[in-house]
């Protein structure tokens, strides 16, 4: 008599707990843990010193540089480059961009992080950023025109050669090198330093990407327009681990018009759309393995929920039958198994890696101009995909063209 | 009634922290490492494809010891005076490179082995000197102790070059690999023949780890 009523109460305890524990599995599909990363200890004097000689609109990002580690530390390069650049401070975008291409073309072989990132029990936001193709490519853009500015025409087509590189990893064959806003940079740094074979060599490359294009390499100034936000990156799919691109938002311009010195309205050449780019490169290898890690958080998802479903009900029928205690007891080890493959299933990280370089234009628009030494006025309007004037980003601008050097004139639709 | 509720309170409680409860990871906060010296003629701690220090090494060491061994300019009788930088050396690769690190330690090996063999002209000077010898000829500074020449010196050789790179990539292993031919002729001055030329040819391969292909 006293055996069987410490067995009940046994039973009962054990009870209590197993439908405990299935109610904690039952509300954890709802509450998919992410991954975070704590801010990296930066001594206060270190901190202070580094930022000391950095302007004071670009500290903020600066200290989100040292904070956010290696793991940020070319993403943060690539938007202090071009924010540096918007602010007019040329010298920081130069070493902004040299750090964001040192960590691109550093190559991660027997990387422990990379290494983890893999696993099923870390997110693949863990491995350090180095950007998808169009990204990479853009940040050899961005420091090939700076050598272009310099007149360093060697170094600036070895950037956009390198850029070029870049978009080689595309898994669709037909999108592989077709960067024309490169290709076009790369032959007018060519021309510009002298070697016409290259130039030729990439105009005609050029002309199978872009037959409209009608432009030749004389002129002594280069215009880039620079319209648009950046492609955005979301996760989707199961477990969010599908990346995906989306177009930036809050930017209607799709076309540029200029006028200079007051004569006739022209279209601006649209050279490359980097969204498109975005869009363009097909499947990662990384979407697999991150396939496979949603898969696995679905399959031990599925069992725990069912085991879960079995469990409850194998509770309340118990009741029912003569040996209640030995099948409420079946019941509640069921549902401890379903907490496990629960637990899991949630352990498990397959979310996409969605940071993403997001300063960069949606579109680059080019145009070649003979100007005289001087200055010059630039009536700059912009239109939106049905072809409707946006007037309040309408721009007038005096830009002063050197007859020593090739001119580079760079501007944006808005600030970004 | 306290019992009532201990099981649901419980209950929301976890729901409510499981949600907020993320897994935190501290990346990248080791203590570091101090500062070292690598040997530039070794592969350093971190390697890509392009030119690096044991590539500028091994390159200026190769030509160095090939201009000594040619007799047309090392064995003269008359030391021959030879332009060595980078004005006619072009980089056509995809390799961001100072051209300078290959043409100075070149021009510096040599005009350290040579030991009087070979004489260099330094055009990059031209502007430098010049001022100090209009300077000397206006009276404004007195001669030199090594005396006044009537012109500078002209010179007989001078190096030109290419860098040229072939880039191959494989999308499906991640494969990149960049093949780097840096070509030297030394040029005469009179005739435009080239008394001396070599070149120099490495190919690198590398993949990243599946995770950045």
């Amino acid at each position: 008599m006293e055996t069987t009523l410490i067995r009940s109460f046994l039973t009962r305890i054990f009870i209590t707990i197993t439908l405990f524990f299935i109610s904690v599995a039952i509300t954890l599909p709802g509450c998919a843990t992410r991954q975070t990363f704590k801010p990296v200890q930066v001594d206060p004097h270190e901190m202070k010193s580094f930022l000391s000689d950095k302007p004071s609109a670009l500290k903020k990002s600066y200290q989100a540089l040292l904070e956010e580690g290696a793991r940020n530390e070319v993403l943060n390069n690539m938007q202090i480059g071009i924010d540096a650049l918007q602010m007019g401070y040329r010298e920081n975008a130069v070493s902004s961009f040299d750090l964001a291409i040192k960590g691109i073309t550093t190559v991660y072989a027997n990387n422990e992080v990379a290494k983890k990132a893999r696993t099923l029990w870390y997110e693949e936001q863990m491995k350090e950023f180095k950007g998808e193709p169009y990204e990479r490519a853009m940040a050899f853009y961005y420091r090939g025109v700076l050598y272009l500015e310099d007149g360093d025409y060697e170094n600036a087509r070895a950037c956009f050669k390198s850029g070029i590189n870049q978009d080689a990893f595309a898994e669709e064959e037909q999108n592989r090198c077709d960067f024309a806003l490169l290709i076009f940079l790369s032959a007018v740094a060519s021309g510009l330093s002298g070697d016409d074979y290259m130039a030729d060599l990439a105009m005609e490359e050029l002309k199978t990407l872009r037959p409209d294009f009608d432009q030749d390499l004389s002129g002594n100034a280069l215009v880039l327009f620079e319209t648009g936000t950046s492609p955005r990156k979301l996760g989707d799919g199961p477990g969010h681990s599908e990346l995906k691109f989306r177009r930036g938002k809050g930017a209607p311009e799709q076309t540029v018009e200029i006028a200079v010195n007051n004569t006739d309205f022209k279209n601006v050449y649209p050279m490359e759309s980097i969204f498109w780019q975005s869009t363009s490169r097909g499947g990662r290898f990384v979407d697999k393995i991150l396939e496979g890690k949603a898969q696995f958080r679905q399959v031990h998802s599925e069992i725990g929920s069912t085991l879960a479903d079995i469990s409850s009900t194998g509770m309340l029928i118990s009741p029912l039958f003569d040996n209640s205690g030995n099948m409420a007891g079946a019941s509640a080890a069921l549902g401890l198994l379903a907490v496990t493959e629960m637990a899991i299933a949630q352990s498990s990280r397959p979310h996409a890696d969605i940071r993403y370089w997001n300063n960069l234009p949606d579109t680059v628009h080019v145009m070649l101009m003979d100007l005289s030494a001087g200055n010059h006025s630039f009536d700059i309007r912009y239109r939106d995909n049905k072809g409707n004037l946006i007037p309040k980003l309408d721009q007038k601008i005096e830009v002063n063209i050197q007859d020593d050097q090739f001119n580079i004139v760079q501007i944006a639709s808005r600030k970004r | 009634m306290t019992k009532k509720y201990l099981f649901p309170t419980i209950l929301a409680l976890l729901f409510i922290t499981g949600c907020s409860t993320n897994y935190t990871t501290r990346v990248n906060n080791s203590a570091g490492r101090a500062t070292i010296y690598e040997d530039p003629n070794t592969v350093g701690k971190v390697a890509g494809v392009g030119i690096e220090s044991q590539d500028v090494v091994s390159i200026t060491d190769q030509m160095m010891r090939d201009i000594l061994a040619t007799p047309a300019i090392a064995n003269r009788t008359v030391p021959p005076r030879v332009i060595i930088d980078d004005r006619y050396f072009h980089n056509e690769s995809s390799s961001v490179i100072n051209k300078r690190l290959i043409t100075e330690r070149l021009m510096i090996s040599l005009n350290r082995a040579s030991v009087g063999r070979i004489v260099f002209v330094d055009r990059s000077s031209l502007e430098m000197v010049q001022q100090e010898r209009t300077l000397k000829r206006q009276g404004a500074v007195s001669e030199g102790t090594l005396g006044a020449v009537s012109k500078v010196a002209g010179a007989d050789f001078r190096l030109i070059g290419r860098i040229m790179s072939q880039d191959t990539t494989d999308s499906n292993s991640g494969n990149l690999s960049r093949f780097h031919m840096i070509t030297f002729k030394l040029i005469d001055l009179e005739t435009t023949i080239p008394v001396w030329t070599n070149m120099y040819e490495f190919k690198k391969s590398a993949q990243d780890d599946i995770i950045y292909r």
